[in-house]
């Protein structure tokens, strides 16, 4: 295992850009804890960096492709701990969800390691072996897996992790050669939520949307067992919030009802309705070009920003660091991702690269939902921000998901090392990904 | 890869907007939740006498509160608490009967308890109880100055005296400040504002508490010995107008000025006037002589005591003179040859409009005043008396002003116009501000005023000549009024008062007073003592003039003076008396006065001296006055030999002196005067 080369192979730019952004979290956290009761949380955040970071080196210490193996292992575990929130003894409830679960004095978020799990598992699915992606049930297995997870955290209830199961399981189905079209096939259920507008024009408008759909699958050439099924549900789901939306909503939380006014009425400023929006919008305004400093954000010290070492620690980031630091914050995030994406080409294996393409779509979709969140981009769904946010099990995950990264390119550089010197070639040459090499052209 | 890269654009514009674009707009509307204004109320000046003791200042106490959510066992607790308070059992069983009924219970259970009491509560240990601190004015010196420092209400604003005309610089500026709430509207870091909160101007008052101390018990004395109705006191030193003390018996405990009543309260001695009479004789002379229409040589008939003049007799209380000079009349203060005397202020003896101005105009110099103006603008309450002007004065009134009836005045003013003859002539204002401490910690002295020439030097040296013989010519008034090795210069006043139920001047209601100064050549101090209504004995120099005479010895030991005049007979005989057993009481006092032996200081003025307590205090290096305190308050005497500051004591500071009360001989110095004092006089002779 510690053979000498090994330690040259590591991909040290991911691990110094995951350390990096850990880093900065945790100078962000204490900033915007000091003076306070929280001023200890930094020290807490450190320490699980420090057992992240070993983690990781385990995990990429170890070939990925031994994860593929056990990947519905892994899954089942991951469905049991997400079963076992609702577990008396063991479930937690906190903060108004069974989220949790308590072994000994330790608390874990099995959704996080559920993520995970689905990557691997979507992973095994997709990469094992070629998808004629020609009838309804190479679109519905990988959305299954995808969706069993997010079901059960829907249930706990916590949205905004259940809603990032969505886009990473579709670019991992993308990523294993998913034609682009079908996308908009996978979109078309959602244009039922016209039907909660019962204006003539509103259903003329989704008419219109089915018939031009229709008429693209035909003329793309899809085949009928892909398009009708997907017709069916959008036609059901249509007639169903066109009849029931208003029950719906009555079924909804007030939170979340609060929410969704909010997000389409975001001049109203008061509490309840875009509190939390409107003290996230106060510190990244306060912070202006340059921020006000570390440590003297008030927002957050005096209790207005709410979950601001959780989901809302971008606009504290914003707040002492300005503009300058959240977009620094969000240069490094495209260079992390970038990185993940170039591994996901350069992996060897169709597996080695649906991890990464799944692990890139995890960050992005935690990036992007929280930034766009926060800055009133998206409605508020609690969401924290990789491995800025403070929590010690989605740092676990985050630097493991680092780990994934990094044993996938180390275990595929070696490989081709290994080639080159076999072969007495120079230079390193990149491998031609054959199977889906047309994908990455056309996103 | 491009997805990626839009989104992240689309956020970078976004946050651009944000950050950049509208930040102005929301971090106003945020400052406008989270600011709020503080007004922080400034602790309020201190009011210290002229050797910075406080007279008035803050303290601290608590009210302490009971919640029956956290009290375990009411009954227990209110009992323990109740005993460390000393509350009545009445009260603590009410107590306990509120605790114990149901619901969540705040109850106020002691108010206004000192922090050593609110620290044993707390060592008790008993949960439930809270502490809220309240900032109170307390005056230490209780009855101290009582009148001149006056005292603040529950509101914490002054009601009386100096606290109520100095309120506002004592108060000081309220301190508006911004500050940050959090979302609970707590202010943040509240310990922090004690360092910027700003201080009112604490006062320094000419007061001198040790002689303000002095005067009040003398003038208590003297009022239980002669069962007078009251009597006050002014005291000033002349050159710099200080008044070194200002007290009225009887008087009251600002602490607890609600169990007094106003008249108890008023300060008497500026507020009501009285008809000065005899005491008023030295500036009806000073005018004749000024003019010239008379020398002290001059002779009046007297008319044997009883002259009928305009329809009223006057008359000559004790003896019946017949030819008196001008000197004499006053030095035995003969009520018709003033008379006499004013009428040749006139063109004629019957120009009394004439007589009344020149009367007038000399009286206006001296301070004498209608009612409505201040001689000392901070002291509030002033009636300055009455002094018509002389066109309102009748033909009758020439025979009634010479000898200070018909018209009034209060002591303070009666203090500054003896200030003026015992400065030679120079009018200086009274003031009972020193100088002000900033709250930086600076003092800013308040200039004297600029003495004013009101008579020549000549006149005024002649009306100290004949003062000096009211004391000590055997024919005087005051002769009674000696102090061995000093010269007295002082008039007395037995005056008639108008019984105000009959409007008219009562029998045997009258006000006996005694003005003065000492020592006459280089007066360090101006007395005036007036007693009301003294029932057991009636003239002033019987009655004022030994409460005079005995401040006049306290001063002297106090400021360590040496005695002016080693010539004096009175001094030498004195000095001469080997036989102790002979000693008279004369010559024991001009004992005491040579070696400034201390009398007995009856209770611990200062009990921050008295720490002490059975050790030997430090005295090297202190002036007189500061060590004989420091002893007075450990309950020792000592005889001091010298003056000045102390060189040598007999016992070692920290050496026990259990039981002892005499501690044997302090050596002094060559006497120096109070620097402050000469100071101001040197500034007086530049002038």
């Amino acid at each position: 295992m510690f053979r000498s080369k090994i330690w040259f192979n590591i991909d040290y730019v991911s691990l110094l850009l995951a350390l990096g952004l850990a880093s900065f979290g945790v100078v962000v956290l204490a900033g915007a804890t000091q003076g306070t009761i929280n001023s200890g949380l930094w020290l807490t955040q450190a320490q699980w960096i420090v057992i992240g970071l070993i983690m990781c080196v385990c995990t990429f210490l170890i070939d990925y492709r031994f994860f593929i193996k056990y990947a519905v292992v892994f899954y089942i575990i991951g469905i049991i701990g997400l079963l076992l929130c609702f577990a008396p003894y063991i479930g937690l409830y906190k903060k108004g969800a069974y989220s949790w679960i308590r072994i000994g004095p330790k608390q874990f978020q099995p959704a996080e390691f559920a993520k995970l799990a689905t990557i691997l598992m979507l992973a095994k699915i997709l990469g094992s072996r070629k998808e004629k992606w020609t009838g309804m049930l190479d679109i519905l297995r990988p959305l299954f897996i995808g969706a069993l997870p997010a079901m059960i955290i829907l249930k706990q209830p916590d949205l905004g992790t259940a809603i990032v199961f969505g886009p990473v399981t579709l670019l991992m189905m993308f990523a294993a050669g998913m034609p682009f079209s079908y996308i908009l096939l996978l979109f078309a259920p959602f244009t039922c939520f016209i039907g909660i507008n019962h204006d003539i024009i509103a259903i003329l408008i989704w008419l219109g949307i089915m018939g031009g759909l229709l008429l693209y699958s035909i003329f793309r050439k899809i085949p009928w067992t892909v398009w009708l099924p997907f017709l069916a549900i959008s036609i059901v789901a249509y007639i169903a919030v066109f009849e029931y939306a208003e029950t719906v909503w009555n079924q909804l939380r007030d939170h979340q009802k609060d929410r969704i006014v909010g997000y389409f009425n975001p001049e109203i400023e008061k509490k309840g309705l875009n509190w939390n929006i409107y003290n996230s919008k106060v510190a990244l305004g306060s912070g202006g070009f340059w921020g006000i400093g570390l440590g003297k954000g008030t927002q957050s010290k005096l209790g207005f920003l709410p979950e601001y070492e959780h989901d809302f620690v971008f606009p504290t980031v914003g707040e002492q660091l300005g503009f300058v630091g959240g977009v620094s914050l969000l240069g490094l995030f495209l260079f992390l991702l970038m990185r993940a994406l170039e591994t996901s080409i350069l992996s060897k294996t169709l597996q080695g690269s649906l991890i990464a393409t799944g692990v890139a779509a995890l960050f992005f979709s935690h990036i992007s939902i929280n930034i766009g969140m926060v800055t009133g981009l998206l409605p508020v769904t609690g969401l924290p921000l990789t491995f800025i946010s403070y929590g010690g099990s989605f740092m676990l995950i985050n630097m493991i998901a680092v780990g994934f990264l990094i044993s996938i390119r180390m275990h595929t550089t070696k490989e081709i090392i290994e080639d080159n010197i076999m072969n007495n070639h120079p230079q390193l040459i990149l491998p031609k990904n054959t199977e889906n090499g047309d994908i990455w052209e056309s996103s | 890869m491009i997805g990626a890269a839009t989104l992240f654009a689309i956020l970078i514009m976004k946050l651009y907007f944000m950050q950049i674009v509208d930040a102005p707009k929301i971090v106003a509307s945020s400052e406008r939740a989270r600011n709020f204004l503080k007004i922080l109320p400034p602790t309020r000046g201190l009011i210290l006498d002229r050797h910075s003791r406080p007279l008035a200042q803050n303290t601290i106490t608590y009210t302490v509160t009971a919640c029956n959510e956290s009290i375990e066992n009411p009954t227990a607790a209110m009992m323990q608490v109740g005993g460390i308070l000393d509350l009545p059992h009445s009260v603590i069983n009410r107590h306990i009967a509120a605790l114990q009924r149901d619901g969540v219970v705040w109850r106020e259970i002691d108010k206004e308890i000192p922090e050593e009491i609110k620290e044993k509560i707390e060592a008790a240990g008993i949960p439930g109880l809270y502490f809220k601190t309240n900032t109170s004015r307390i005056y230490p010196e209780k009855t101290l100055a009582s009148h001149v420092v006056g005292f603040t209400g529950s509101d914490g604003k002054g009601l009386a005296g100096l606290e109520l005309t100095l309120n506002d610089n004592l108060e000081g500026t309220a301190q508006p400040i911004v500050t940050d709430k959090d979302i609970r509207r707590r202010m943040i870091a509240e310990d922090d504002y004690t360092k910027i909160m700003t201080r009112g101007v604490d006062y320094v008052l000419t007061i001198d508490s040790y002689i303000q101390y002095v005067v009040e018990r003398e003038l208590k004395k003297i009022c239980e010995e002669t069962a007078a109705l009251q009597a006050n006191a002014v005291i000033m030193h002349p050159k710099t107008g200080d008044i070194l003390a200002m007290a009225n018996y009887p008087t009251y405990d600002p602490n607890h000025y609600a169990d007094y009543n106003l008249d108890l309260r008023r300060n008497r001695l500026l507020v009501d006037v009285f008809e000065p009479g005899s005491v008023l004789k030295p500036f009806v002379l000073s005018a004749a002589l000024e003019q010239r229409v008379v020398t002290p040589q001059t002779t009046f008939y007297c008319e044997k005591g009883a002259y009928y003049f305009r329809g009223h007799t006057i008359r000559d209380d004790i003896h019946r003179f017949d030819n008196l000079t001008v000197y004499d009349i006053l030095v035995r203060s003969s009520n018709i040859g003033m008379v006499k005397i004013t009428q040749r202020l006139g063109k004629n003896p019957d120009d009394y409009r004439g007589q009344a101005e020149i009367l007038y105009d000399y009286l206006t110099r001296f301070g004498f005043k209608n009612t409505g103006e201040k001689t000392v603008q901070e002291l509030p309450g002033e009636s300055g008396g009455i002094l018509h002007h002389p066109s309102r004065w009748w033909p009758a009134n020439i025979g009634a002003a010479p000898f200070g009836q018909g018209i009034s005045t209060n002591t303070l003013v009666l203090t500054a116009a003896y200030s003026a003859l015992a400065n030679r002539g120079l009018y200086v204002d009274p003031r009972i501000i020193l100088g002000k401490r900033r709250p930086d910690g600076l003092f800013q002295p308040d200039h004297p005023a600029a003495p004013r020439r009101i008579l020549s030097n000549r006149v005024a040296e002649q009306i100290v000549q004949m003062m000096i013989d009211v004391t000590e010519d055997p024919e005087g008034t005051g002769r009674r009024i000696r102090v061995p090795g000093f010269h007295i210069a002082g008039k007395t006043g037995t005056a008639q008062k108008v019984n105000p139920e009959i409007g008219t001047y009562g029998r045997g209601m009258r006000i006996a007073s005694f003005a003065g100064f000492f020592p006459a050549q280089d007066p360090q101090a101006v007395i005036v003592v007036v007693v009301d209504e003294p029932k057991k004995k009636k003239y002033g120099g019987e009655v004022s003039g030994p409460v005079f005479q005995k401040i006049v010895e306290e001063l002297i030991a106090y400021w360590g003076l040496s005695p002016s005049d080693k010539s004096d007979p009175l001094f030498i005989a004195a000095m001469n008396t080997t036989n102790k057993n002979e000693k008279n009481e004369l010559s024991n006092m001009a004992d005491q006065v040579a070696f400034g032996v201390t009398r007995q200081m009856p209770i611990p003025l200062f009990p921050e001296y008295a720490i002490n307590q059975g050790r030997m205090p430090n005295l090297i290096g202190l002036p007189i006055r500061e060590a004989f305190i420091r002893l007075a308050a450990n309950g020792l005497q000592a005889r001091f030999e010298g003056s000045g500051k102390v060189t040598e004591q007999p016992i070692p500071a920290g050496d026990p002196v259990q039981g002892r009360t005499e501690i044997g001989i302090v050596r002094c110095e060559p006497m120096l005067t109070d620097p402050e004092i000469q100071t101001n006089a040197e500034w007086v002779v530049q002038r």
